[in-house]
């Protein structure tokens, strides 16, 4: 099945937030994700980083890769994340990836912050059934079930949005 | 807009002032809004909207489909008219069924795709839809108004001008979806065409489409034309709920970009040295129009009725002593105008601001091509925890001042429902869920993040990954810091938050008016009404109808 990358990124944000991740850890991983299916590298990947929550790659790589934008060419590789992964966190910094390569237990990374990164640009974004499914479990984890007080509280509530 | 390599302005009004809940729940459509900037450009362009299909039977049931040429790319509207049993319509996005569902096409839509549009549109947010797809909507009659004007076209004659006045629409959409919602296309997928890079460009023509198809409907029920006064009149009215109010939140540099340039283009006018006379004419003329549509504009809730009635007592006042001839013909007298307006309530500030921005197209209509967000948030982390501290105490002291364990300063929490995936607002100390709340709580947030700080400064690399549940926190520091008018400076979980306070915001930006709220959680609006129909997409007939007022 195919979606929107708007989809899926926000689907993701959900199942990080479902696995524990704090709410800005989400957002990155949400980011991140996105440019990791673009790429076709393996989703598996994924649900990997989510499974470490709440330590793992989608606590520490934030900051991680945001070292790259203090002037840090080179920042330590996490043993707890595969290259695809770091590579698609730093493919996600809102400034252009220029280079970007594991080489020992080192991450080089050229990023141009005089340029913003090139945006995804695609009609549909593939997702692995498997992936899917445990994405959404995940996210339904974050979904507040209605009770007879929500949905008199709600908006609209009543019956007086008729004329 | 003119050519001038610097054009002089006045400070801009500070985030502190122009970023709280008040004054957002008090904004005025401007010409700056997203309907008025695309139908300066279909008219600019001379578009032309055409009606390919019209299968719609005698009873108004079917489907139509209407196609324009915008900057150089066709997009068609397929509509769908559904005899819905009265007892299944409802605004709330609980609904599973509505009188009639839209698709904005990319292109023109072949039999299948029809087909396949007709299959899936009524199902909303239950059907599956394909990146030829760009926005999905849905609307319900008003139905007494359908009904009288059906009933007074049948029986030849014109409906009654009063109902017209009154609601003001004939239907209203209860969600306009873009953006890859439900499988339809990505917003980067056409963001880059003339004409849809603006701020909610494709569902802005889609409402526009949508509001000429209700006009045709109508007409071909009831068997004879509206007249053209009133068809103006005729916008689409909308219900917004909490459903749009967290946008404001998570779309900072959007929201920032929005009130950069309307503070801009404010303080653009603001430095006009002198008036020629037929601008000061024409501020006067804009001055009355004001006044009338306020005078227009009434809404079943007392006391929101009242807060109406008190703005146009406040505003007649305020034009008798102040809008002026001798009051206009000054130095700098818009700057001057705007101090005036300062001493009173903040409604009145932001209609005045509305006002004087309105006559000059030539210096703010340029700045709309600012209001998007092409490339998202452009920020640089903090080195250290001592440059982070120091952004917390400038940009953030509202949110320190506040004392978060107080009941009543986190008495609300934001969720989003199992039942239709929607954002929600509960009490969090009457309602379960609050364990799942959604991080809307920005200022208790960053409250938190300061108090974790260590005293002296340390590596921000460190502190991050010792705390990363702050990573939120930090990240909305960063982006005030760059977009100053990214955050809005106001407690979102306090008691004394109203959503509709962010609807309002959105939707003056939007370019809605009549703002009819229903609670504090849930408005109507009107969109388009007095825009131009589809023949008047002329550049002197498309541009003049800020504040609409009904035309006799």
């Amino acid at each position: 099945m195919s979606f929107s990358v708007n989809e899926i990124q926000s689907l993701c944000i959900k199942a990080a937030r479902g696995a524990g991740a704090s709410s800005g850890c989400a957002d990155r991983f949400g980011a991140a994700a996105t440019r990791h299916l673009f790429a076709n590298r393996d989703a598996r990947d994924l649900l990997t980083a989510l499974a470490k929550l709440p330590l793992g790659p989608v606590a520490t790589l934030p900051a991680l890769v945001d070292g790259l934008l203090l002037l840090q060419t080179n920042v330590e590789m996490p043993k707890d994340a595969t290259k695809a992964l770091v590579e698609s966190y730093v493919e996600a910094l809102p400034f252009r990836t220029q280079q970007c390569e594991a080489e020992n237990d080192l991450l080089r990374a050229q990023i141009d912050t005089s340029q913003p990164a090139v945006p995804i640009k695609c009609k549909r974004l593939e997702v692995p059934a498997t992936v899917l499914n445990a994405l959404k479990t995940l996210a339904a984890k974050t979904y507040v079930p209605a009770s007879d007080a929500s949905r008199i509280a709600g908006a609209g509530a009543g019956l007086t949005d008729n004329d | 807009m003119l050519d001038a390599s610097h054009i002089p302005q006045r400070p801009l009004r500070a985030p502190s002032d122009v970023m709280r809940l008040s004054r957002m729940g008090a904004m005025f459509p401007t010409r700056l809004s997203f309907l008025r900037s695309l139908t300066r450009r279909l008219a600019s362009e001379g578009a032309v909207l055409s009606r390919p299909v019209w299968n719609i039977d005698a009873d108004g049931f079917g489907h139509a489909v209407y196609s324009i040429e915008y900057s150089g790319h066709t997009y068609s509207l397929v509509a769908i008219s559904t005899d819905l049993p009265d007892d299944l319509r409802t605004d709330r996005v609980i609904a599973t069924a509505w009188d009639s569902s839209y698709v904005l096409f990319d292109g023109v839509p072949s039999t299948e795709d029809v087909a396949r549009i007709a299959e899936n549109a009524p199902k909303q947010e239950a059907g599956r839809f394909s990146e030829k797809e760009l926005v999905l909507s849905r609307a319900n009659k008003s139905v007494r108004l359908f009904s009288h004007v059906v009933q007074a076209l049948r029986n030849g004659r014109q409906p009654d001008e009063k109902s017209i006045r009154d609601v003001g629409y004939l239907m209203r959409t209860t969600a306009v979806y873009g953006n890859g919602k439900f499988g339809i296309a990505d917003r980067a997928l056409i963001a880059d065409r003339p004409g849809l890079g603006a701020p909610f460009a494709a569902e802005m023509l889609t409402v526009w489409m949508i509001r000429n198809f209700t006009h045709d409907l109508v007409e071909h029920v009831g068997g004879a034309p509206l007249d053209r006064h009133l068809k103006r009149h005729l916008g689409i009215g909308n219900s917004t709920g909490l459903g749009m109010a967290p946008f404001l939140v998570s779309h900072p540099v959007l929201l920032n970009n929005w009130m950069a340039v309307r503070e801009t283009a404010l303080a653009r006018v603001r430095a006009v040295e002198k008036l020629s006379a037929a601008q000061i004419d024409r501020l006067q003329a804009l001055a009355v129009r004001a006044t009338q549509h306020l005078s227009e504009w009434s809404v079943p809730d007392p006391e929101h009725n009242a807060r109406i009635r008190a703005l146009e007592s406040e505003f007649n006042a305020f034009c008798d002593a102040h809008l002026t001839s001798d009051g206009l013909r000054g130095q700098c007298p818009l700057d001057d105008i705007m101090q005036v307006a300062d001493q009173h309530s903040p409604a009145l500030q932001e209609l005045t601001a509305a006002l004087l921005i309105e006559p000059f197209g030539d210096l703010v209509d340029g700045l709309t091509e600012c209001m998007g967000d092409p490339f998202g948030p452009l920020c640089r982390p903090f080195s250290d925890t001592q440059e982070l501290r120091s952004s917390i105490e400038t940009h953030f002291d509202w949110a320190l001042q506040i004392d978060f364990e107080a009941t009543e300063n986190q008495r609300q929490f934001w969720y989003v429902s199992e039942e239709k995936l929607e954002p929600r607002l509960g009490d969090r100390f009457a309602e379960p869920g609050a364990e799942l709340e959604s991080p809307l709580d920005i200022g208790r947030q960053v409250q938190r993040l300061y108090r974790d700080l260590p005293s002296a400064a340390q590596p921000t690399g460190a502190f991050r990954a010792a705390y990363p549940h702050h990573e939120m926190a930090i990240g909305r520091v960063g982006m005030v810091s760059t977009y100053p008018y990214s955050e809005i400076r106001d407690n979102l979980i306090g008691h004394e938050c109203l959503p509709i306070d962010m609807l309002r915001c959105k939707l003056s930006f939007f370019g809605a008016s009549k703002f009819d709220p229903k609670s504090d959680r849930w408005t109507r609006i009107t969109l388009c009404q007095g825009a131009p129909l589809p023949d008047e997409l002329t550049p002197q007939k498309a541009d003049d109808w800020w504040l609409p007022v009904f035309q006799s």
